[in-house]
């Protein structure tokens, strides 16, 4: 279109007048007037036309002004205030549009940003879990060996020990390797709690280094086994799952019996593997407190439990080994003091046999809510997933539906589709 | 005489088209030709899309010869309509106006005569 008549200063200067003079008009009447003209002036000058033709020619028009007049006399146009049209309503409608667009992605982000954090949340409750599953097959490798290790200072042949060292040994690096970035938005609790059990997984050579069985009982639960129970005891702490918790708090107790159990079976090991069998009074002592304890745990892990949970106790440790376990621990502690010496009539493998049986019944329930533990875990996890995945999609839809209508109307109000 | 300009526009636009679709400038040409009945041309857009507001004309955009594509308005049924209902009114109209006029015209002149 370069070198119209549309071109010329006088036509430009004309248009840009009746542009202002209709800024009161409706929108769509004055594009349409303004089309009107420019294709008049179009056909009415040729390109190239002198100044004097084109003033002439915009003079026999009338001046914008009148144009504008007429126009709005004819449709009844009642000026701006209604008039959809004009850069300053168009910019009240786009504010229109972009103030609740802008309010539903701020919600929308905040949304997200909620879902984000629980998503990460539950990653850290999926990390504790599976950490803790580590922990507590760790707590019973270093019973084993500990158990062993009373009965290796008493006299014992070593060969299942250097297996069961080998053993916590093995599941000792799997627990530092999931300790791995556990740190920054854990619950403080816990870190303190893991800090300390792989503070003192360091010191296990000179636990192991311990001759005497009961010093060996003792170190052992004292800088192992205790830092790693209160770690299982605690992990429930802060993941702000009612269910998880529950579990971790009904397992807790379960734990402790176990071990309770565990070092009744290293006095008593100890005692009759030695030659020639004997009980100190304060193995005795230990014996009698561990036994106590192990009820009082008990008791405790009944009241946690909910009935399936006792079911599965009882249904579990159950059977002749654990009935002769019960019986071997009631009669050791039955022995006046002054007949420490002797067997009780136990056998030193029949009743190594017998307790671990009884210990791998308990740890059987443990492992069950253990597993529990882990699934709940994952559940959330996968919940939390969806949840962000779902809260992502929709609000990005909603928002992109809330652009689109919004642009939609805004255009056929400022834009009424034309003829072709 | 800008009011009375302004009422018999809208039919003489329509009288126009009655003969044959324009486009605007030669309508705007056209109704110029005819003396005295323009105050300016640019007036005749607005006055056309009252009438196709009214329904009384349509428009349609028409390439004719290579040329570039033009507005082309056309009369409609409602239009036809109404212009006769307006030649009827005007012929009446006429009359009487002008009878009220010569009569008086020949009163005055009368008068003067007598004076």
């Amino acid at each position: 279109m370069s070198g119209t008549a549309l071109d010329h200063r006088l036509v430009r200067d004309y248009l840009r007048d009746l542009d202002k003079a209709m800024r009161g008009l409706p929108d769509t009447q004055a594009r349409e007037l303004k089309e009107q003209i420019t294709a008049h002036l179009d056909d009415a000058l040729q390109p190239g036309a002198g100044d004097d033709e084109v003033a002439a020619t915009l003079s026999r028009l009338g001046s914008p002004a009148d144009l504008a007049a007429e126009a709005g006399a004819a449709s009844g146009s009642s000026g701006p205030p209604l008039a959809l049209s004009g850069r300053r309503v168009r910019w009240r409608l786009a504010a229109v549009i972009a103030v609740p667009a802008v309010i539903a992605a701020v919600l929308g982000a905040l949304q997200i940003s909620g879902d984000v954090s629980s998503y990460a949340a539950t990653g850290r409750v999926q990390h504790l879990a599976r950490l803790d599953a580590a922990v507590i097959t760790l707590t019973q490798k270093l019973e084993d060996e500990r158990d062993l290790s009373a009965a290796y200072a008493a006299g014992e042949d070593n060969g299942p020990l250097t297996r069961a060292r080998a053993a916590t040994d093995a599941a000792a690096s799997t627990v530092r390797a999931d300790a791995a970035g556990v740190g920054a938005g854990y619950p403080p609790g816990t870190v303190q709690d893991l800090n300390a059990l792989l503070a003192d997984l360091t010191i296990l050579g000179d636990i192991r280094g311990t001759v005497s069985a009961p010093g060996i009982i003792l170190l052992y639960s004292v800088d192992a086994i205790g830092p790693a129970i209160t770690f299982s005891t605690a992990v429930g702490d802060g993941t702000g799952d009612a269910r998880l918790q529950a579990t971790v708090t009904t397992l807790a107790p379960l734990l402790r019996a176990e071990n309770e159990l565990s070092v009744q079976r290293a006095i008593l090991y100890a005692a009759v593997s030695a030659r020639p069998p004997v009980l100190a009074p304060a193995d005795l002592t230990s014996l009698q407190q561990a036994f106590q304890q192990r009820q009082a745990d008990l008791r405790d892990f009944n009241a946690a439990a909910d009935t399936t949970e006792r079911r599965l106790y009882s249904n579990t440790v159950s059977g002749a080994a654990v009935e002769r376990t019960l019986v071997g621990v009631a009669r050791a502690e039955a022995v006046p003091v002054a007949e420490l010496t002797g067997r009780f009539g136990l056998d030193a493998a029949t009743w190594f046999a017998d307790a671990s049986t009884t210990i791998g019944d308990t740890r059987e329930v443990a492992n069950q809510l253990v597993g529990q533990v882990t699934a709940r875990a994952g559940a959330l996890r996968s919940h939390a997933t969806r949840r962000l995945v779902l809260t992502s999609i929709v609000t990005l839809g909603l928002l992109l539906l809330v652009l689109l209508i919004s642009a939609a109307v805004g255009r056929s109000l400022t834009r009424p589709p034309r003829r072709p | 005489m800008t009011e009375l300009r302004r009422g018999v526009l809208g039919p003489c636009v329509l009288a126009l088209l009655e003969v044959r679709p324009r486009f605007g400038l030669e309508l705007v040409r056209d109704l110029a030709a005819a003396d005295g009945l323009l105050t300016s041309d640019g007036t005749v857009y607005p006055l056309l899309n009252r009438l196709r507001d009214a329904g009384l004309v349509t428009s349609q955009w028409r390439d004719r010869d290579g040329e570039r594509a033009r507005r082309y308005y056309s009369i409609t049924g409602a239009g036809r309509e109404s212009l006769t209902a307006f030649r009827a009114d005007w012929a009446r109209f006429s009359a009487t106006v002008g009878g009220v006029l010569n009569h008086a015209a020949v009163d005055a002149g009368g008068k003067g005569r007598h004076q």
